[in-house]
């Protein structure tokens, strides 16, 4: 590895599930009346907001928990990621009574610093080159001399990557974001996010089922997804933005 | 009443008694606060639709925690929602106006130190002894390590913290060598062992798979 290679300073991975909600469902003293979080972890626990069936969020050690009418995340940044997956599976399987997911993603955000304004350059560079946006695009490369932190420094902000239809799914797609980092305390701060994005078929839907068993199949299947792409999708989404800033 | 506060009743509305929540947390007093400053913000939105709503609650509530920190000399929580209601995704395409004004990172930030996982292993309990257990590892990421397969010998000091009903043979765990860095700056390498809390299987799943056994073994042909 080069010695200007950008550091990883942290990472989190979000599951997010997009649907129909009842945020109480899922307030910590009812997950402990069902064994899905112990007595220790619900008394450490950080009460963000509650808004009786509007919102429930709640930060334990090791994850935090946002549900809303039409969104339930879990987000972590302390390995081992997979207890999101383990505890959105639990939570939507044995303690909500209806619910209704009709999209699912698997998150996850990497905050690099690079070493120096130079490096920091070559990488926005490489993916998008001043050069292409004609006469302008010269102007901007110009400011390169510029230090960083001068604010006559222009360059790359944030660019974005679209995989269309991954083949290991009904529906949807994987996007990367690479963007300015708002986290790191040096201007050398770069984020790089995946939005790995899971969605249902009607072609997949069984066939004579009427509307509400369409729907529990459809929940049914995105939570299969969640459970059988979890780890392959951290490990890539782990690859794509170590091979992005480290190319 | 108007709709609005019929989705959001106001402080005067709001039967405690009902509520599923600890009303003497003190989370919870600016919550009803947030939720009457919210409703009062929802006449001005000429809406119905509580969805609408949510990101000015979280706006709300930044603005009295900014207050309370302000007060106690701290800096405020960095941490607020930013999430489009209608995408899984963490930045939102549309951000309400607020988030225009401030640099709230996407997603909370969970407490505590951030960890970068350098390898990781999915293992479960082959034996239990008085001061160890024993358990098969398959490396699942990290350098050499993943596919490997191993034994190992982990010390029940290791594992002190876990719910001792799921530290049974066949117990599944995930074993992550990780470090983290401080706010300092501080780097410093760990292991962490977790047992994992499964969802249990539906008669649905139990019905399918023995469905599944049953064609399966229907299709076999003894000649």
């Amino acid at each position: 590895m080069a010695s200007n290679s950008p550091i990883l300073e942290s990472s989190k991975t979000e599951v997010v599930l997009v649907g129909r909600f009842a945020p109480d469902e899922l307030h910590p003293k009812k997950l402990l009346e069902a064994k899905v979080l112990t007595e220790a972890e619900v008394q450490r626990a950080t009460i963000n907001a509650l808004l009786p069936g509007q919102i429930v969020d709640f930060a334990l050690d090791w994850v935090t928990v946002q549900v809303v009418a039409q969104r339930t995340a879990f987000v972590s940044s302390q390995a081992p990621y997979v207890r999101i997956a383990d505890l959105a599976l639990k939570t939507v399987r044995e303690i909500m009574r209806a619910p209704a997911i009709t999209m699912l993603g698997i998150n996850r955000e990497f905050n690099f610093t690079f070493t120096s304004t130079e490096a920091r350059d070559t990488f926005g560079s490489r993916l998008a080159p001043p050069e292409a946006w004609g006469a302008w695009g010269k102007s901007v490369r110009n400011e390169f001399s510029n230090q960083l932190n001068s604010g006559k420094h222009g360059g790359l902000i944030a660019i974005q990557m679209r995989q269309a239809a991954p083949d290991d799914r009904e529906a949807g797609w994987i996007d990367v974001t690479v963007g300015s980092s708002s986290n790191a305390a040096s201007p050398l701060g770069v984020v790089v996010r995946v939005n790995d994005h899971y969605q249902t078929s009607e072609s997949a839907d069984p066939q004579s089922l009427s509307k509400d068993g369409h729907e529990a199949s459809r929940t049914s299947r995105l939570l299969d997804a969640l459970f059988n792409s979890f780890d392959e999708s951290v490990h890539r989404s782990d690859a794509i933005a170590h091979e992005l800033v480290m190319l | 009443m108007n709709a609005l506060t019929h989705f959001i009743p106001l402080e005067s509305e709001y039967n405690l008694d009902d509520s599923p929540f600890d009303i003497s947390d003190p989370w919870s007093k600016v919550a009803i606060d947030a939720r009457a400053a919210t409703a009062a913000a929802a006449t001005h939105m000429h809406t119905e639709r509580t969805d609408h709503l949510v990101p000015h609650v979280y706006e709300t509530m930044y603005r009295l925690r900014q207050l309370k920190s302000s007060m106690i000399g701290l800096a405020p929580d960095a941490g607020v929602a930013s999430f489009n209601l209608q995408s899984d995704d963490a930045v939102a395409s549309a951000p309400p106006e607020f988030l225009l004004t401030r640099t709230a990172p996407p997603i909370r930030r969970p407490r505590g130190n951030t960890s970068v996982v350098v390898a990781e292993w999915e293992g479960y309990v082959t034996r239990i002894d008085a001061d160890f257990i024993e358990a098969r590892l398959t490396g699942l990421s990290g350098q050499g390590v993943a596919g490997e397969i191993e034994e190992a010998t982990i010390p029940n000091a290791e594992i002190a913290d876990t719910d001792p009903l799921l530290v049974a043979v066949g117990g599944l765990f995930r074993l992550c060598v990780s470090y983290e860095k401080s706010p300092t700056g501080e780097r410093r390498r760990y292991s962490t062992i977790v047992f994992r809390r499964l969802p249990a299987y539906r008669q649905g799943d139990l019905d399918a798979a023995h469905e599944r056994t049953r064609q399966r073994l229907n299709a076999l042909r003894v000649e």
